[in-house]
């Protein structure tokens, strides 16, 4: 079966929730985070949110779609952007401009739900990172599979680029280790 | 649900409690890491100002949403109730179980099965209410954004009185 067809099928099956409310949430969280402190701090902060988000979220995602252990980092990328991103967002970005030792990839997130009517105020627009909690969630659920990747947005319509794109890179696999304690 | 349908693009229910619930952990992240200065009663009370601030801005833009595509509601009760019964829905899943008022201005609201205190495990006095009083701030500010959307600047007072129940009290100003 093909991952598209998994991730649409996962999808159907799981409780929805209103798109426009999910956004105008984040939306919310993400204007009082600026209101609070400096546009840096802030996507930082977003990013750590998604690292929590991601290392939970990977459970939810391997309970629900029975998915076996990828063979290289090609398939992983795949598996993100047609199962994961699907069953959660119900969007699929496009991967494109794999590096030629396949350890980095870009998606291209045109259709962001997290950025529908979103406009970023002038001063906005050269430092944060909206979508940045994307990075997060993608870093912490790929670490509880053993993969540590670097995630980070290059590109953003909101910024008043052509496309939003997101750089993944592949760090290192991390060695399976038994918990301190825990034999 | 009648919005549900209503509204085409759609995400996962657990993208959104995912969302919620590490807002609620940010915040009190947040609130640990300002200056020391701070006595930790106050620390606290920045943090769920946080998570009452965005409750309040949730709650006003999804009522101005909403109002697009119907008539104007102008009495107090009546707005109570659109209010329990079809935006309590969309985004704590189900309606308000139970709308009292005093008819002097006071409204109870109960749900006897808060989401967010449904998975909990069973605590009891101290213990629940340091559980559960970081939650209650979200709900609180989304009746007020929506209460003053509506032009009532109301006051509300949110408790958990048994888990997974949760009991606001909304007090509008006198006339």
């Amino acid at each position: 079966m093909s991952k598209s067809k998994v991730g649409e099928d996962v999808y159907k099956k799981v409780e929805k929730v209103n798109a426009e409310l999910f956004v105008l949430t984040y939306g919310s969280i993400v204007a009082q985070l600026c209101r609070d402190m400096n546009y840096e701090y802030v996507n930082e902060e977003l990013e750590k949110m998604g690292y929590n988000i991601g290392i939970r979220l990977i459970e939810d995602f391997l309970a629900r779609t029975e998915w076996h252990r990828c063979v290289d980092f090609r398939e992983t990328a795949e598996t993100v952007a047609k199962v994961g991103f699907k069953m959660f967002l119900n969007v699929t970005p496009m991967i494109t401009d794999w590096s030629e030792d396949d350890q980095t990839f870009t998606l291209t997130l045109d259709d962001n739900p997290l950025a529908e009517f979103v406009e970023l105020p002038v001063e906005a627009r050269s430092q944060l990172w909206y979508s940045n909690i994307l990075c997060g969630v993608i870093r912490g659920a790929l670490e509880m599979v053993q993969m540590d990747v670097e995630a980070y947005f290059i590109r953003d319509i909101l910024r008043g680029d052509e496309h939003t794109d997101m750089k993944v890179h592949l760090k290192q696999i991390l060695k399976e280790e038994i918990p301190a304690g825990d034999d | 649900m009648i919005v549900h349908q209503q509204l085409p693009m759609s995400v996962n229910l657990a993208s959104f409690d995912f969302l919620l619930i590490e807002m609620v952990h940010m915040a009190r992240r947040l609130s640990e890491k300002q200056e020391t200065a701070l006595s930790n009663d106050e620390q606290m009370e920045r943090g769920y100002t946080f998570l009452e601030n965005i409750g309040f801005q949730v709650g006003r833009k999804l009522t101005e949403r909403l109002l697009l595509t119907r008539n104007r509601i102008v009495e107090s009760i009546d707005v109570m109730r659109f209010l329990c019964r079809e935006l309590w829905p969309i985004v704590f899943r189900k309606q308000l179980d139970n709308l009292k008022t005093n008819r002097k201005g006071t409204f109870v609201i109960t749900d006897n099965y808060f989401f967010w205190f449904s998975k909990m495990t069973a605590a009891t006095g101290t213990e629940m209410k340091e559980y559960t009083t970081p939650y209650l701030y979200f709900p609180s500010g989304f009746i007020r954004g929506v209460m003053h959307t509506f032009g009532y600047p109301v006051h509300v007072i949110a408790q958990c009185p048994n888990l997974p129940a949760c009991i606001f009290q909304v007090r509008f100003p006198a006339p």
